[in-house]
């Protein structure tokens, strides 16, 4: 029965996972921004939640009124101030990558110093829904449960509004091609833009959600835009719904080779699986090659 | 080799001068002069080896720290058994091996994901390192207790540095040169240009991870102690992405040109605002970007161009 | 000679006359004192450091520059001090860059510890070098036992893994022998270089014990998902679950632990549990909890620092901020005898003498403080220290942790 409890683990492990990516498949993959200094808006999502308990005592879920606004205006900013003047030089995607590399490594070496110099590095935690739920004789955590939840919904929704949404049409037709995009007349710029922000949004979503059961300090942004990043590869970029898929396969398995062969191996399986994928589909899992 | 010189006189001359100027530094300046200067040449050794394959050719890779990681676990467990050269030149060697492997496993991957699978690398490799040492020798560390100074280090690295820049202008000129940049302008038309892309791309990526190895394993003459993770750690990955971006391509001295001036920034910056230093060396970064594209090498060839213009104007009065 | 160097020539001889003639006492009193320090501010371990030691460090400062300063008696006055701080992002080239720096570039007095293990012993040759004395305040590895000869200018703080880990083996052996419990033991660690000493040396001494390990695996650290392998453990029944966890597993142990309703009569974890960060995510369900660490608040003068350390922090301070505190303690007493920077006397001051602190009455047998705590607990919301069990102010221990509902 351990086995089972297992799985389902992975599954909830695996929905953090494509949680965490679901922001920035949105801004690399229709924005074509590599955003560095995404998990910077997931550690400003965790200290939000963080003091909206532990300081003035409401219901951590409520610090989503204010974070993700918050990143979302801050992410859209982003994009029209910093980003757009790189977009309009660079020649061609290579040398917008490695403007956008320096300048958001730039931004989350700021950010991170703020975060440093006003929340300083202590590690921070606190207890919300750490309660079981009991699922055919295995046990869960329940906030591990509300953060898978919220990792599909934020899915469905997402995958909803591509498919049949005209704004969703739009988001589709600059992943495929930016150029042929504006040719039949969609504002690139305004739907790039709104799709960055949006990113940044969901980043502090995910941030708020896993603060409920992994404890994080200010430091900890370059983790996470890394995992992200991982699980965006994986997927294969652009591929916004495959997104949680991925997440979810990468969790299953990590959590069952960490069982059935060593937990000190569960982060090499996780890693070894991503590259052998990469090896067998160079371009991710979901992408038409 | 005599035509490269002759073709490039000032800048030969300019080397050797270098060269010699810095080996003698040591005797004039205190420990931690030294030291800044050690770290400053394993930079600039390591973002010049980087540029030799991955500024030519495009692939992106974040596998710095995992060949520079390999250079120093391999010396931590040789230098018990025979001496130091030995025990670097196996660095070297293990690196060449270790990247020749993975070249070749990895040849179908481009862009955005070659540059994430090498950052996947460094993680794997120090995982399973760690997992190796425990379930083995029952313990994740490994003392180096040397008698090298500070001087041999240093040495020992202004050489490496000064060979790789040497070696990769030499390259850059030749045949092999070529093709890497090829490679880099359209991998397809290369290969159908007759340019054999698979063994080029493997034996270059091969040759730039075995001088990392051997950054690695010199710099850890200087741990007493070291560990899977103090070895693999993926900041110096990203600290020669930045350099040589900084740099800016097309150059063999480009990732100089970013590095000196990144590490001196980072000094510069961590002694007077040591609190607020990751603000302001981020700002830096904002500020640099925006206001010198193509890196610090276009700035200086522009300011270069125009002063040779002006130059050959006054002459021609 | 013209009028204007007659003038100047004048004004100089009247001026020096002017000046009052100084006291040979005071000559070459320094104004100020310089401190420094390189740390870990980012990265992995910056928020251990933070909590740990930089908090400990900016306190001390402050209240010893709110004092007037260290009194130097040879000249007969208290000296202010400043401090130089960098950070060594978690990178042993940087620390011993930086350690140069500071001895060599800013010339500092006195040079104050690094944080974690691995960054400690990479500081220790180089300040031995120069001849700068040190308290390394979070250093736990049996290397420390072959230094002392070596690094003469070395002095280690805390517990090391066999006194960190003997008492609790022989604790649980003790429960054994009154039959209170079967003596079943399920030990966990990280793949870190603490965990795996910590658990060797916990091995070894249960194995001599007469302790049935009825579990034992490791876990990277930085593992996002820690319940298949406490649940494991839990599936085996042990009486004492030992996990030698560094603060994100402590935290993450500890709630799955709760949420699969697993209920060790004995539970410890180890760098993380004495946090009050730890105290405030549980509450009352930390009553119980042993931990590494430990400390005795009666002790004279921790009232005065805790009310300190909250007016400055914001909240009370942990067990293992203790260490690094109690170590500038040492270091200023120190001084103090001796009267000036004199950093040999200074070090021979460290390596004899007796030394009243936060941490309790502290001396040093080659180099290694004699007898620190090893083990704390935590007790009707305070965290006070139970082993070593003959050290002045240790509580017995409460058995068995309380049941979580």
């Amino acid at each position: 029965m351990i086995l089972f409890e297992v799985f389902l683990n992975g599954l909830l492990l695996g929905g953090m996972y494509g949680l965490i990516a679901l922001g920035l498949n949105l801004q690399y993959g229709v924005a074509r921004i590599l955003n560095l200094s995404y998990g910077e808006f997931f550690v400003g999502g965790a200290f939000t939640a963080f003091f909206t308990i532990m300081l003035w005592q409401f219901n951590p879920m409520l610090s989503l009124f204010i974070s993700m606004p918050i990143a979302f205006a801050a992410s859209w900013l982003i994009y029209q101030v910093l980003m757009m003047p790189l977009i309009r030089r660079a020649p061609d995607q290579d040398a917008l990558d490695a403007d956008v590399v320096l300048v958001t490594f730039g931004l989350f070496f700021v950010f991170q110093g703020l975060a440093l110099v006003y929340w300083s590095g202590d590690l921070r935690g606190y207890s919300f829904l750490a309660r079981p739920v009991h699922i055919f004789g295995a046990t869960i955590a329940m906030n591990r449960l509300l953060a898978f939840s919220g990792a599909c919904l934020i899915a469905l929704t997402l995958f909803g509004v591509l498919r049949y949404t005209r704004f969703g049409a739009a988001l589709r037709a600059i992943t495929i091609d930016p150029v042929a995009a504006s040719l039949v007349g969609i504002d690139v710029r305004k739907y790039s833009a709104i799709a960055f922000a949006v990113g940044g949004a969901l980043a502090a979503s995910a941030g708020m959600l896993v603060s409920t059961f992994i404890s994080f300090s200010a430091t900890d942004g370059v983790v996470y835009t890394l995992k992200a990043l991982i699980v965006v590869i994986m997927a294969g970029v652009g591929r916004v719904t495959g997104t949680l898929a991925a997440g979810l396969l990468l969790g299953v398995v990590e959590s069952l080779g960490g069982y059935l062969i060593d937990p000190a191996l569960t982060i090499a399986i996780n890693f070894g699986l991503f590259m052998l994928i990469l090896l067998i589909r160079p371009t991710g899992l979901f992408t038409r090659a | 080799m005599l035509e490269n010189i002759k073709k490039a006189p000032y800048a030969t001359a300019l080397i050797v001068l270098g060269t010699v100027v810095l080996a003698f530094v040591p005797m004039f300046v205190s420990g931690y002069i030294m030291s800044v200067f050690i770290l400053l040449f394993a930079n600039v050794a390591l973002a010049t080896a980087w540029s030799f394959f991955s500024g030519a050719t495009r692939y992106i890779s974040l596998a710095t720290a995992a060949f520079f990681g390999i250079g120093i676990y391999v010396l931590a467990v040789a230098h018990v058994y025979v001496p130091i050269p030995i025990a670097l030149a196996a660095a070297a060697g293990i690196g060449f091996l270790v990247a020749l492997v993975i070249g070749l496993s990895t040849l179908r991957l481009r862009g955005v994901y070659f540059v994430v699978f090498t950052f996947g690398l460094t993680e794997l490799i120090h995982q399973v390192l760690n997992w190796w040492e425990i379930k083995i020798n029952r313990t994740v560390s490994r003392y180096i207790f040397t008698d090298i100074s500070n001087v041999s280090i240093y040495e020992t690295l202004l050489a490496i540095t000064v060979v790789t820049i040497v070696g990769s202008w030499f390259v850059s000129r030749s045949r092999l040169g070529f093709a890497l940049r090829a490679i880099g302008e359209d991998e397809t038309v290369a290969r159908h240009a007759g340019i054999n892309t698979t063994l080029v791309k493997v034996i270059c990526f091969a040759l730039s991870a075995s001088v990392m190895a051997l950054v690695g394993a010199v710099l850890a003459l200087r741990y007493p102690y070291i560990d899977a993770s103090i070895a693999f750690n993926n900041t110096w990955s990203f600290q020669v992405l930045i350099a040589a971006l900084l740099g800016g391509p097309g150059r063999v001295w480009g990732p100089m040109i970013g590095a000196v001036p990144l590490v001196l920034l980072s000094e510069f910056l961590a002694g007077s605002f040591p609190h607020h230093f990751s603000i302001a060396l981020g700002l830096c970064f904002v500020v640099i970007v925006y206001f010198l594209p193509g890196g610090i090498t276009r700035l200086v060839l522009r300011l270069y161009h125009s002063w040779h213009a002006q130059y050959m104007r006054k002459e021609a009065h | 000679m013209d009028r204007r160097t007659l003038l100047k020539g004048t004004a100089a001889i009247a001026g020096a006359a002017a000046l009052p003639s100084v006291p040979a006492q005071a000559q070459g009193a320094p104004d100020k004192l310089r401190f420094g320090y390189a740390i870990t501010m980012s990265g992995p371990l910056g928020p251990g450091a933070e909590s740990t030691v930089v908090s400990q460090y900016k306190l001390w400062h402050k209240r010893v520059n709110d004092a007037g300063g260290i009194m130097l008696k040879k000249f007969n006055k208290k000296v202010p001090v400043d401090m130089v701080s960098y950070d060594d992002q978690g990178k042993p080239d940087e620390l011993i860059k930086l350690t140069e720096r500071l001895i060599q570039q800013d010339k500092v007095d006195i040079v104050l510890s690094p944080y974690a293990t691995h960054m400690n012993l990479a500081s220790a040759p180089i300040t031995n070098k120069y001849q700068y004395p040190v308290v390394y305040s979070t250093a736990t590895t049996t290397k420390t036992y072959d230094l002392a000869k070596k690094l003469p200018y070395a002095f280690w703080q805390i517990v090391q893994p066999n006194e960190a880990t003997a008492p609790l083996a022989n604790y649980l052996a003790s429960l054994k022998k009154d039959g209170k419990i079967k003596g079943t033991v399920a030990i966990v660690h990280p793949t870190v270089e603490y965990g795996v000493e910590m658990h060797e040396a916990f091995l070894n001494a249960a194995k001599k014990a007469g302790l049935e390990v009825v579990f034992s695996k490791s876990y990277p650290f930085g593992a996002a998902d820690l319940q298949p392998v406490i649940r494991e453990a839990a599936a085996t029944n042990p009486d004492a679950f030992v996990a030698m966890s560094y603060p994100p597993d402590t935290f993450m142990f500890t709630e799955q632990a709760q949420i699969i309703g697993f209920n060790p009569q004995v539970m410890y974890v180890a760098i993380g549990g004495v946090f009050p960060t730890y105290k405030g995510k549980f509450g009352d369900k930390v009553n119980g909890i042993l931990a590494y660490g430990g400390q005795d608040t009666n002790v004279e003068g921790y009232a005065e620092y805790d009310k300190a350390h909250r007016a400055m922090h914001n909240r009370p301070s942990e067990a293992g901020a203790l260490s690094a505190y109690s170590g500038i303690e040492v270091v200023q007493q120190a001084i103090e005898r001796v009267g000036e920077i004199d950093r040999p006397k200074i070090r021979d001051e460290i390596a004899k003498g007796k030394f009243k602190t936060i941490w309790g009455e502290l001396s040093y047998v080659d180099q290694r403080c004699a007898s620190p705590w090893a083990i704390g607990q935590w007790q009707n919301g305070e965290m006070v220290g139970v082993f070593p069990a003959d050290k002045a102010g240790a509580k017995p221990v409460q058995f068995p942790k309380p049941k979580w509902s």
